[in-house]
């Protein structure tokens, strides 16, 4: 994916067998290949450049690792910074993947130069349809046949097949949305269990055996997220809602999501209500009974942002080593990396309990009461406020906001979309075909009721969607 | 296992290359291009490939729905293990879905399993039997009509009606004509079915034919 933000691809790699990051390598990459496409967006290259899945290497990056090896043992942070260029340089007439292409000639036309199936050189189309398809290029039949697939969940019947091939090219591409806004209303797309409902899954980590235990059910979780993607509402609202949703029992039809101020099992304070973050399912499931809760934070950042602090994404460059308030060792070298990030992201979430009691309320005391049951009495200096995407946020509730409003939050809702209707995560490699990806975030966040359905419709006119 | 399946099974090898779809083909059947796709074109080598296309899979609940109105079967009724268990959803996860309650399967895995041509064939088949043997029981046929059959047996593989059902299949599975070529191929296919099933080779036929266009690469794919 595009992963172009404070990715650290080239980090884990310098140290071999290791696993410890180095955040400042996308950043190294791109001062020594400033004009390299990879890093024109940020400044920053992709773990792609020479990963398969970090901390993993692949060709290129096994061939750096053996290049800086060779220079210095250990290889340490200042020696990967003297000789980080000089490896580089020293690699560019090779070809570490062997797809025939120079390491040098990949990384300038922006291709991965340890990826064989990356390659440098635009796709060889036809000039003539392969039977009914216009490959590579936005064809109508084949999209149309595509939405029914994707949004309703079946193919249109032979007899529409063919009204629609009789329709001119702009009847057609009129069929094409009126097809989309009534599979947008199937139960397929927007029903329980529906196509919406399942991009929630990675966010929400439903249990069915624990579901409603303390009456934190997850359904509220899905029914907001749902509502939130669905009939035009504003995107943003899965972070910033302060009412709740509930979805008609399961086994019934149509789903029915509800607006409510209210909802039994969701005690928290409509003040201090944020969305998809402050849910019983939340509190329970991420905070528990953590005095820190660094999951619930993580988690948040990961499901919504797409940044995965866990593969080294979203770290904050400016970072400074976080106090460690509850003696975990976040300060010690080699942690102190990510908590740079994480603690600051974290502290925002500190006022709402988990599984102490009160559940799932906000408490503004809860530190200083757990500073003194836990013995930890720096825990009741940890600050409310924290720091988001580089921005200083004054308590959770401010830290959904500002997640909501940044383009790391349309380019998370665009992404997940674009994996499930397009086939792939959008890759800076296949320029043609992030250029339609930018495209499509840019329109979510340029519309100003940030609807999903209005994406939606900006989506499938892309030649990536609609190109066979 | 029962007799009736195995020996669908044993022909079904004979038509799955048969069924794909020659490459060129149009809506109206025509083909217009060189090249051919699957067995069933006159180059089976060379099949055309999109050099941007990215192919997906039909997840368990999108092919489950397909098969369910192709055949014209409640989605319910499409496939059930032992009589009580959805195929689509006790196969999901192979068959491309997540499993999040149960198994903490959030997202689907990224790559098909040894198993999931089974599940998808599994599905195939137990659809294609509910249709075939309808059809055939004459009440409100959907795919299979008015073929002659007497004592199991197509009295005329080469009839109009054989080439009809075939071309509905196309139709109602891919909504497509099928090209002449896939008419020839399903109908010759008969012979060797025949030999395989001397009791039932007029359903053991209908039904092979069926699964071999409801598993083809064409429609598992989109």
């Amino acid at each position: 994916m595009r992963r172009l933000a404070w990715l650290s691809g080239l980090g884990a790699l310098l140290l071999g067998h290791v696993a410890e990051a180095r955040p400042v390598a996308p950043a190294l990459f791109c001062d020594a290949y400033p004009d390299a496409p990879m890093c024109l967006a940020s400044g920053e290259a992709p773990c792609a450049t020479c990963h398969t899945e970090a901390p993993a290497l692949d060709a290129f990056g096994q061939a750096i690792e053996a290049g800086l090896s060779a220079k210095a043992t250990p290889i340490d942070d200042a020696a990967f910074q003297a000789h980080l260029a000089t490896v580089l340089a020293e690699l560019e007439a090779q070809d570490a993947d062997a797809d025939g292409y120079s390491n040098a000639d990949e990384i300038a036309s922006g291709s991965y130069p340890g990826d064989a199936t990356s390659l440098p050189v635009a796709p060889v189309c036809p000039d003539e349809p392969i039977g009914p398809y216009h490959v590579c290029e936005w064809d109508s039949r084949f999209t149309y046949l595509r939405v029914w697939q994707d949004f309703c969940g079946h193919r249109p019947a032979y007899e529409e097949v063919l009204a629609f091939e009789a329709l001119t090219e702009d009847e057609r591409k009129q069929a094409i949305h009126e097809s989309l806004d009534t599979c947008l209303q199937t139960e397929f797309w927007r029903g329980r269990d529906g196509a919406v409902w399942q991009l929630a899954h990675r966010k929400i980590r439903p249990v069915l055996a624990i579901k409603g235990i303390l009456g934190a059910d997850y359904d509220v979780d899905y029914a907001m997220f749902a509502w939130a993607h669905l009939d035009g509402h504003d995107v943003r609202e899965v972070l910033t809602a302060k009412s709740y949703v509930v979805v008609s029992p399961a086994g019934t039809t149509p789903t029915v999501y509800t607006e409510q101020a209210d909802v039994s099992g969701q005690p928290m304070q409509n003040t201090y209500r944020a969305g998809a973050l402050t849910t019983s399912w939340v509190l329970l499931f991420n905070t528990m009974f953590t005095a820190m809760p660094r999951t619930a934070a993580a988690q948040a950042y990961r499901s919504y942002l797409n940044l995965d602090i866990a593969k080294l994404e979203g770290l904050d460059p400016n970072g400074t080593t976080p106090v460690d308030y509850d003696g975990s060792g976040v300060a010690a070298e080699g942690c102190a990396t990510c908590h740079a990030t994480l603690d600051p992201l974290t502290y925002p979430f500190t006022r709402y309990n988990g599984l102490q009691n009160p559940n799932f309320i906000y408490d503004p005391s809860r530190m200083t009461e757990l500073a003194g049951e836990l013995g930890k009495p720096l825990l009741a200096a940890v600050p409310e406020t924290g720091k988001l995407l580089g921005q200083e946020v004054t308590g959770l509730v401010e830290w959904a906001e500002v997640a909501a409003n940044s383009d790391d939050f349309y380019r998370a809702v665009v992404e997940d979309y674009w994996k499930l209707l397009v086939g792939a995560e959008p890759s800076v490699d296949q320029a043609d075909i992030y250029a339609d990806y930018d495209a499509v975030w840019q329109s979510l966040k340029a519309d100003p009721g940030h609807s999903v359905f209005a994406m939606l419709h900006v989506l499938v006119d892309t030649e990536a969607y609609g190109a066979p | 296992m029962r007799p009736d399946l195995f020996r669908t099974l044993l022909s079904l090898s004979l038509l799955l290359h048969a069924a794909a779809c020659d490459d060129g083909e149009t809506t109206d059947g025509k083909t217009t291009s060189t090249g051919a796709g699957g067995g069933g074109g006159a180059d089976p080598a060379a099949p055309p490939a999109s050099p941007k296309a990215l192919v997906k899979l039909k997840t368990a609940l999108r092919y489950r729905g397909d098969v369910a109105r192709s055949l014209a079967i409640p989605e319910a009724s499409v496939c059930a293990e032992l009589g009580l268990l959805d195929c689509a959803v006790l196969h999901q996860v192979v068959m491309g879905e997540a499993d999040p309650y149960l198994s903490a399967l959030y997202e689907p895995v990224s790559a098909t399993s040894a198993t999931s041509p089974l599940a998808y064939e599994r599905v195939a088949v137990s659809a294609c039997a509910q249709r075939v043997d309808a059809d055939l029981a004459g009440d409100a046929p959907v795919l299979f009509k008015g073929l002659d059959v007497q004592s199991g047996a197509l009295v005329d593989p080469s009839s109009l009606a054989v080439a009809e059902s075939i071309r509905e299949l196309y139709r109602r599975a891919l909504s497509r004509e099928a090209t002449d070529h896939e008419v020839a191929t399903l109908t010759a296919s008969y012979a060797s079915i025949a030999a395989a099933d001397e009791a039932t080779p007029a359903r053991s036929w209908a039904l092979a034919s069926c699964v071999a266009v409801m598993t083809s690469l064409e429609n598992v794919f989109y």
